[in-house]
């Protein structure tokens, strides 16, 4: 029994970006950056996408490109299944998808529009239940 | 242990929360076959332990023993409903800390923070959407290219 409520407690817990590189970014850093709009939705209003939590940053300078793209690469490592575009030598979009644990996968997007000269730098981290496909799917085209 | 009447009661009540050693349960089997001594807690252990009936030989010690395990199966029930309601408790708790946990739908723009269901999730929207276009154009951009090496491979061909 108490194994029971062991096993329900680690599969309803969200991991976050525990054991990950960019947890530096989401650690509240920017939160009083006016040039960072910072997003973090947990629990009821993702259960519709089978998601346990979505977290982002969008930096409409380039202050942190570098050291938001360093915690992206190097957490891009331990990815299980990715999908990259470089443009001049930097990474222009990536899509991470790191292995299960629980059942429960964890994503990086990473998107720096100001190499196509837009606005913006978008870094998001997902974390559920949701296949990659699934995850794709959320993506409106 | 030394067992006499001054603590023949805390030793009976030993025995009955299985506290006593094999010594400890022979010597309080020998007290009681020798002492006459008489209470609730002498007859019940003695039941319990088959003394009162071998003494008397009586319907009165079967009685006894049946009390006893009357007693006992209740004192069972008691731990077993304590146990369940640790249990509810517990189980309960997990569920309410997990849930609480849940629940977060925030935003920081121009270093405010916005509690607003509807802009936050039109902002994750915003998001998934700007993120889906350059994850559609780049799945277009290998498709032509994949296209494109196949037109070159048909020439050569």
């Amino acid at each position: 029994m108490l194994t029971m409520i062991v096993a329900l407690l680690c599969t309803t817990a969200a991991m976050g970006q525990k054991g990950m590189e960019i947890a530096k970014l989401f650690d509240g850093r920017f939160r009083g950056n006016k040039a960072v709009t910072e997003t973090h939705i947990k629990g009821a209003r993702l259960e519709k996408y089978d998601l346990d939590e979505y977290h982002s940053l969008t930096f409409k300078d380039d202050l942190n490109t570098a050291f938001v793209e360093n915690c992206v690469l190097r957490d891009a490592k331990k990815a299980v299944s990715k999908e990259v575009s470089y443009v001049a030598g930097k990474l222009y979009f990536g899509f991470y998808v790191f292995p299960a644990e629980n059942y429960v996968y964890r994503y990086i997007f990473y998107l720096n529009n100001k190499l196509k000269n837009k606005d913006g730098l978008t870094v998001i981290y997902m974390e559920g239940e949701a296949y990659p496909s699934e995850v794709k799917k959320l993506l409106k085209k | 242990m030394k067992i006499d009447k001054r603590n023949i009661e805390q030793v009976i009540e030993g025995y009955f929360e299985c506290r006593l050693t094999e010594a400890e349960e022979k010597e309080l089997r020998i007290f009681l076959a020798t002492m006459e001594l008489q209470s609730e807690a002498i007859d019940e252990v003695k039941a319990v332990m088959g003394i009162f009936a071998m003494e008397r030989g009586s319907w009165e010690g079967i009685r006894n023993i049946k009390n006893s395990k009357t007693r006992n199966f209740r004192k069972i029930i008691r731990y077993a409903a304590a146990a369940c309601v640790v249990l509810a408790v517990t189980v309960a708790g997990a569920l309410i800390a997990n849930s609480s946990d849940g629940d977060v739908c925030i935003m920081y723009a121009d270093g405010q923070r916005i509690d607003d269901d509807a802009i936050v999730l039109a902002q994750m929207d915003k998001e998934l959407n700007a993120v889906g276009v350059v994850d559609g154009d780049i799945d277009n951009a290998l498709f032509n290219e994949l296209h494109d090496i196949g037109e070159a491979m048909e020439d050569l061909n």
